[in-house]
C-alpha cells in the first residue's frame, strides 16, 4: 500500500498518459486495419491539433476554440486522406508509406515555419487544469478525467462500429478490400469516416495530452505517435480493444520506469517491446493471422 | 556485349573527369564556398542513400534503420581515431575513456605520417562499416522474416534503441555519453600543409575517391549473380525460393551489404562535420535518405547519386533565399526562416504523388547513352533544317 | 527401386479445420509423365506446394530419389483437429511392420523427426516447378528469368562474385542460358522484358526457368492454362520433347484432357483431396468414380 502511495503520482500518469496514448492509437489501428497503411503522419495530427488550440485560443473564449479545434483536426485528417493517400491506393505498399512519410515531413515542417521553431504555450483550459488531490497525491484534473473519458468514447466507438451501417462496412472493408468494392461498399466513404474518426479522437488526445505536457513543439507528435503505433501493434493491428489495451500498458510500464529511475530508457522500452512482440507474437494480443497463397 | 564494354569504359572516363573537374575546383575556390560544401555532403548521402537504394530499391526489404547503421559507423570511426593525447579532453567526464589507442597515430608510428594516415583511415572506416554490419546481423536475425510494413517498423525501433544505448551514459567510458566525440582524423587532415600554409587541398577530393570506390562496389554486387537474387526476391520472392534462392541468407546479405556501407557514411559525414553525436542520427535522418532515393528513383544507383547532389544542393544552398526576409515582395511576407524547408516538402509531395518513378525510374544513367541520346537530337534537328531547306527551295 | 523419383506417402494437408488434400499416396519412376487431375479445388496445387515444401503437410512424408525430404505429424494445436487417417504413422508410437518395410529402408520410421525444409532446399536437390499464375520476374529480361534460376548451382561466394573472380562461371552459365532458350524457341527474345511475351511464350519462359535449375524431377502446374488448342497441342509435343531431351520425369497439374490423355503415362484422379482413382489413361477414361466427380451424381428419380 505504502508503495502505491509513493509512487501514486507516476502511476496516475501513466493511466492519464495510457489513455490518450489510446485515442491516437484508435487512429492508427483503424487505418491500418482497412488499407493496410500505416499513418506516420497521424502522430503529427495529434501535434496540429494541439497547435491549433494555441492560436486559437489566444483570440477565442473556450466554448468556440474547442469544438473548432476538433472540427479542423478532423478536417486537416480528411484533407490528408484525399490528397496524400487516395491517389495512390492501387500503388504498391512501399509508395503510399513513403507518402506518409512525405506528409509527416510537411507537416512538420509547416508547424516548424509558423511557430518559428519556438516551443508554444498550450493555453490552461479551465476545470481541466485544475490542481486535485486523490490519495493524497496533488495532479490536474485531467490526469483524473483522461481514462473515463477515454473509455467512454471507445465504448461509443465500439458501438458504431458493431451497430451502424458504416461500421459495419468498415469491418467488412479491414476483412476484405477488394471484395467489399465488388459488394458495392462505397469505399472512399468508409475510408474517410475512419480518417475523421482517427482524427477526432487524435484532437481530443492532444486537448487532455497537451493540459498535461504543455509545451508544443513541430516535433512532439512524433514520439507519441510511435508509441501509440507500437500500443496498436502489440495489442493486434487492427482491434481497437487490443490498442487500446496496449496504450495502457506502455503509459503505465513508461512512468514505472521512470519511477524505478531509468529514465533514459522509458523511451527505448516501446521500441524494446515493439520488437519483442514482432519476434514473438507478429499478430499482437487480438491480431488474426492471414496466409499467402500461392 | 560490345556496346556494353563500351559504355562501361565511358562511364569510367567519366567518373575520373569528374574527379579530376573537383581536384582542380577545390585548389581555386575558397575552401568555404558553398559548391565544395555540397559536394562533400552531398558524396556522403550519395553514399548512404545508394546503401538504402540496395536493401530497399533493389531486395524490396522496407527497412528504416539505416540512421542507426550511420551512427554506429560515426562513433566507432571518431573512436578508433581520436590521437592519444587528445583524450583525456574528449572524455573528460569519463577520466579518458577506455580506448586508448588510436589507429592513424600507430600507424603512422611504424610507416609514416602519410601512409599512417591513410591507411589508418582506410582501416577505422572499413571498421566502422564492420561494426555496424555485425549488428545488423545480430538485428537481422530475428527481423528479417517479418512483412513489408513490420520490418520497416521493427528497423526504425532499432535505429531508436541504437541511439538510446549511445547516449547512455554508463557507456561513456567508450561513447562519451551525450557529450560529443571530436579531434579525430578528419577530411581536412588529409590538404597537404607545407610551412603552415595548405599547399594543396585535398579533402573534397579525398572524400569523392572513397565514396565512388564504395558505390563502385555496390554496383558490382547489383550486377552480380548474387545481385540478380536480390532483384528476383524483389520482384517475387516465392518464384525465387523456388528457384533455389534461399531467402533468409540472401537477405541477410543485403541487409549486412547495407549496412556496412551505411557505417562507412557514417564514419565519412563524422569525418566531414568534425564531431559526433548521437541526436541527429535520428528517425528524420532515414527519411531524408529515403526521400533521396525515391526522388532518384528507387532501384537506380545513378539516380541516387544525381538525387542526392540535387536535394543537398536544393536544401543548403539554391533555395537558401527562400529563408531571407530580404528576398519578400512588398507586402508579402512570406519568407523567412522555415520557407525553404516547407516549399522542399511540397516539392517532395508532389514528386512522391505524381512522379513515382522518380527521376530515372529504374534506368542507369549511361554517358554512353546519354551521348548518343544527345547525337541523335542534333542529327534529327539537322534533317528537319534540311527539310526545311528542301521545301524552300522547291515551294 | 532405383527407378523411383518421388513417393508421396500418406499426406494429409489440413488448414484449420479444412483438409485439402487428404491420405495421398503417389508414385512417380524415372522417365514417366505422370498426371494429377480433378475437379477444381480437389487439392492438387496444395499436393505441389506440400511435395516442393511450401508447406509442411499436417501429416505424411515425401522421399525424393529414395531419400526423405519431408516429413511432419500432427503437433500442438493439430492434435486434436486433426481429422485425416495415419496419425501416429509418422511418430515414435509407430511400430515398422515386418517384411514390407525391409524394400523400403526410412531412416525416420518409429520416430518422431521432422522435416521441414524450405523449398529453396529441395529445388537444390533436383526437383523444379512452375506455378499456376505465372510467377516471371517482371523487371527483368527474359535471358535474365532464366540465370537467375543458375545462381543456385554456383560455386562463388558473394566475395568472388563481386569482384568478378567467377567470370568462367558466369560464361559459362549464360552460354547455357542461351543453349535453354534456343531448345525452348524464345531465343529471339532474349534482351525483351519478361512481361512483354504473349502469355504462351511466357509460360515456355516459366518452363525453361525450371529446367535452368537441372532438375531431375520437373512439377508443372496448368502448364496449359489459358491456352487455345493449338498451343496446347504444341505445349503437348513440347513436354515430350523436354522428357527425352533432359531425360528427366514430369509431374503435371492439367484440365485440358486432350494434354493429360495424350501424354501421360499414368494418371492420378483427386477430388476433396482424396485420391479416387489412379491408372493408366485408358482406365481413368473408363472409371465411373472420375466421371461422377467431373460430371457429377445423377440423382435417383424418385
Amino acid at each position: 500500500m505504502q508503495w502505491i502511495t509513493n509512487n501514486l503520482p507516476y502511476l496516475l500518469a501513466g493511466i492519464s498518459v495510457g489513455g490518450q496514448y489510446a485515442l491516437i492509437a484508435i487512429g492508427y489501428t483503424m487505418v491500418y486495419g482497412i488499407l493496410r497503411l500505416i499513418n506516420f503522419a497521424h502522430g503529427d495530427i495529434f501535434m496540429a491539433a494541439g497547435l491549433i488550440m494555441v492560436y486559437l485560443s489566444a483570440s477565442l473564449p473556450f466554448y468556440v476554440a474547442i469544438p473548432l479545434v476538433l472540427i479542423l483536426t478532423v478536417l486537416l485528417g480528411f484533407a490528408v486522406e484525399r490528397v496524400a493517400y487516395k491517389p495512390l491506393r492501387k500503388a504498391p505498399r512501399m509508395s503510399v508509406m513513403i507518402s506518409a512519410i512525405g506528409v509527416s515531413y510537411l507537416i512538420q515542417n509547416v508547424a516548424l515555419y509558423i511557430t518559428g521553431g519556438l516551443s508554444q504555450m498550450y493555453p490552461s483550459i479551465p476545470w481541466l487544469s485544475d490542481t486535485v488531490t486523490v490519495l493524497g497525491a496533488t495532479t490536474k484534473r485531467v490526469t483524473i478525467i483522461t481514462p473515463f473519458l477515454t473509455i467512454i468514447l471507445i465504448v461509443l466507438l465500439v458501438q458504431l462500429i458493431n451497430r451502424t451501417k458504416i461500421g459495419m462496412g468498415m469491418r467488412a472493408v479491414s476483412k476484405d478490400f477488394e471484395t467489399s468494392l465488388l459488394m458495392g461498399i462505397k469505399i472512399d466513404n468508409v475510408i474517410s469516416v475512419t480518417f475523421i474518426i482517427g482524427s477526432f479522437l487524435a484532437a481530443v488526445g492532444s486537448l487532455l495530452f497537451f493540459t498535461n505536457y504543455t509545451g508544443v513543439t513541430p516535433t512532439v507528435g512524433a514520439l507519441p505517435g510511435i508509441k501509440a503505433f507500437v500500443a496498436a501493434v502489440f495489442g493486434g493491428i487492427g482491434s481497437v480493444p487490443g490498442a487500446v489495451i496496449g496504450a495502457f500498458i506502455i503509459g503505465i510500464c513508461e512512468n514505472i520506469i521512470k519511477a524505478v529511475g531509468w529514465t533514459v530508457f522509458s523511451d527505448a522500452f516501446t521500441f524494446a517491446l515493439l520488437i519483442f512482440i514482432l519476434i514473438f507474437k507478429p499478430t499482437g494480443l487480438f491480431g488474426e493471422k492471414t496466409t499467402d497463397k500461392v | 556485349m560490345i556496346q556494353k564494354k563500351k559504355s562501361n569504359k565511358a562511364n569510367i572516363i567519366f567518373i575520373l573527369a569528374l574527379l579530376i573537374l573537383i581536384f582542380v575546383l577545390e585548389q581555386t575556390l575558397p575552401s568555404s564556398s558553398m559548391l565544395l560544401t555540397v559536394v562533400k555532403k552531398s558524396a556522403i548521402y550519395a553514399l548512404a542513400a545508394v546503401s538504402m537504394n540496395l536493401l530497399n530499391g533493389f531486395t524490396g526489404l522496407f527497412s528504416l534503420g539505416q540512421a542507426g547503421f550511420m551512427l554506429i559507423g560515426a562513433y566507432v570511426y571518431g573512436m578508433l581515431t581520436i590521437p592519444v593525447a587528445d583524450r583525456a579532453a574528449v572524455y573528460q567526464y569519463f577520466d579518458g575513456g577506455i580506448i586508448q589507442f588510436s589507429i592513424v597515430e600507430g600507424l603512422s608510428g611504424v610507416l609514416g605520417n602519410v601512409a599512417g594516415l591513410i591507411l589508418g583511415v582506410l582501416i577505422s572506416l572499413i571498421i566502422a562499416g564492420a561494426i555496424a554490419g555485425l549488428l545488423a546481423y545480430l538485428v537481422g536475425l530475428p527481423i528479417l522474416r517479418l512483412r513489408g510494413d513490420y520490418l520497416a517498423v521493427a528497423t526504425l525501433g532499432f535505429a531508436e534503441i541504437i541511439r538510446a544505448f549511445f547516449q547512455w551514459e554508463a557507456l561513456g567510458p567508450l561513447t562519451n555519453g551525450s557529450n560529443l566525440l571530436r579531434k579525430f582524423t578528419c577530411l581536412d587532415d588529409f590538404n597537404i600543409v607545407v610551412d603552415g600554409k595548405v599547399a594543396v587541398y585535398l579533402s573534397t577530393t579525398v572524400l569523392v575517391l572513397i565514396v565512388a570506390a564504395c558505390i563502385l562496389v555496390i554496383t558490382l554486387v547489383i550486377n552480380s549473380t548474387y545481385g540478380r537474387a536480390f532483384k528476383a526476391i524483389r520482384d517475387d520472392e516465392t518464384a525465387a525460393e523456388a528457384m533455389g534462392i534461399n531467402l533468409a541468407k540472401h537477405k541477410m546479405m543485403s541487409f549486412v551489404i547495407s549496412a556496412f556501407f551505411a557505417g562507412v557514411a557514417g564514419g565519412l559525414l563524422a569525418m566531414y562535420q568534425t564531431t559526433a553525436q548521437a541526436m541527429p542520427f535520428k528517425s528524420a535522418m532515414t527519411y531524408e535518405i529515403l526521400l533521396i532515393v525515391v526522388i532518384g528513383g528507387i532501384g537506380s544507383v545513378t539516380g541516387s547519386c544525381l538525387s542526392a547532389f540535387i536535394f543537398i544542393g536544393a536544401s543548403e544552398w539554391w533555395l537558401r533565399f527562400l529563408d531571407m526576409e530580404k528576398y519578400n515582395i512588398p507586402g508579402l511576407n512570406i519568407l523567412r526562416p522555415g520557407f525553404r524547408k516547407v516549399v522542399f516538402s511540397v516539392v517532395i509531395m508532389i514528386i512522391v504523388l505524381f512522379f513515382r518513378k522518380g527521376i530515372m525510374g529504374e534506368n542507369e544513367l549511361n554517358i554512353a547513352g546519354f551521348g548518343r541520346w544527345l547525337k541523335q537530337i542534333f542529327t534529327k534537328k539537322k534533317a528537319a533544317v534540311a527539310a526545311a531547306e528542301e521545301g524552300k527551295n522547291n515551294g | 527401386m532405383a527407378d523411383n523419383v518421388l513417393r508421396v506417402e500418406n499426406v494429409t494437408m489440413q488448414f484449420g479445420g479444412v483438409v485439402a488434400v487428404n491420405n495421398l499416396n503417389m508414385e512417380i519412376n524415372k522417365g514417366e509423365i505422370v498426371a494429377l487431375i480433378g475437379p477444381n479445388g480437389a487439392g492438387k496445387t496444395t499436393a505441389f506446394n506440400v511435395i516442393t515444401g511450401v508447406y509442411a503437410p499436417t501429416n505424411g512424408q515425401v522421399s525424393f530419389c529414395g531419400k526423405t525430404i519431408v516429413r511432419n505429424h500432427p503437433q500442438g494445436k493439430m492434435k486434436k483437429l486433426y481429422q485425416g487417417e495415419n496419425a501416429t504413422r509418422y511418430t515414435a508410437e509407430y511400430r515398422p511392420e515386418g517384411e514390407a518395410d525391409k524394400e523400403n529402408p526410412d531412416p525416420y520410421r518409429g520416430t518422431a523427426h521432422v522435416l521441414e525444409p524450405t523449398p529453396d532446399k529441395i529445388t537444390a536437390l533436383g526437383m523444379a516447378r512452375t506455378f499456376q499464375n505465372i510467377r516471371l520476374w517482371k523487371s527483368q529480361t527474359v535471358f535474365d528469368n532464366v540465370l537467375i534460376a543458375k545462381h543456385l548451382r554456383r560455386t562463388s561466394n558473394l566475395f568472388t562474385a563481386t569482384f568478378r573472380g567467377n567470370k568462367k562461371e558466369e560464361a559459362r552459365q549464360r552460354e547455357e542460358v542461351l543453349e535453354l532458350l534456343k531448345i525452348v524457341g524464345l531465343e529471339d527474345v532474349k534482351d525483351e522484358l519478361s512481361t512483354s511475351l504473349p502469355y504462351g511464350k511466357q509460360r515456355r519462359l516459366e518452363i525453361a526457368r525450371a529446367l535452368a535449375t537441372d532438375p531431375k524431377l520437373l512439377l508443372l502446374d496448368e502448364p496449359a492454362a489459358g491456352m487455345n488448342p493449338q498451343e496446347t497441342d504444341e505445349l503437348t509435343s513440347f513436354i515430350g520433347e523436354i522428357r527425352d531431351q533432359f531425360q528427366i520425369t514430369i509431374l503435371l497439374i492439367e484440365h485440358h484432357m486432350n494434354l493429360v490423355m495424350d501424354i501421360s503415362d499414368r494418371i492420378y484422379v483427386l477430388d476433396f483431396g482424396k485420391l479416387i482413382a489412379s491408372g493408366t489413361p485408358n482406365e481413368i477414361q473408363n472409371n465411373q468414380k472420375v466421371i461422377d466427380a467431373y460430371l457429377g451424381v445423377e440423382e435417383d428419380d424418385a
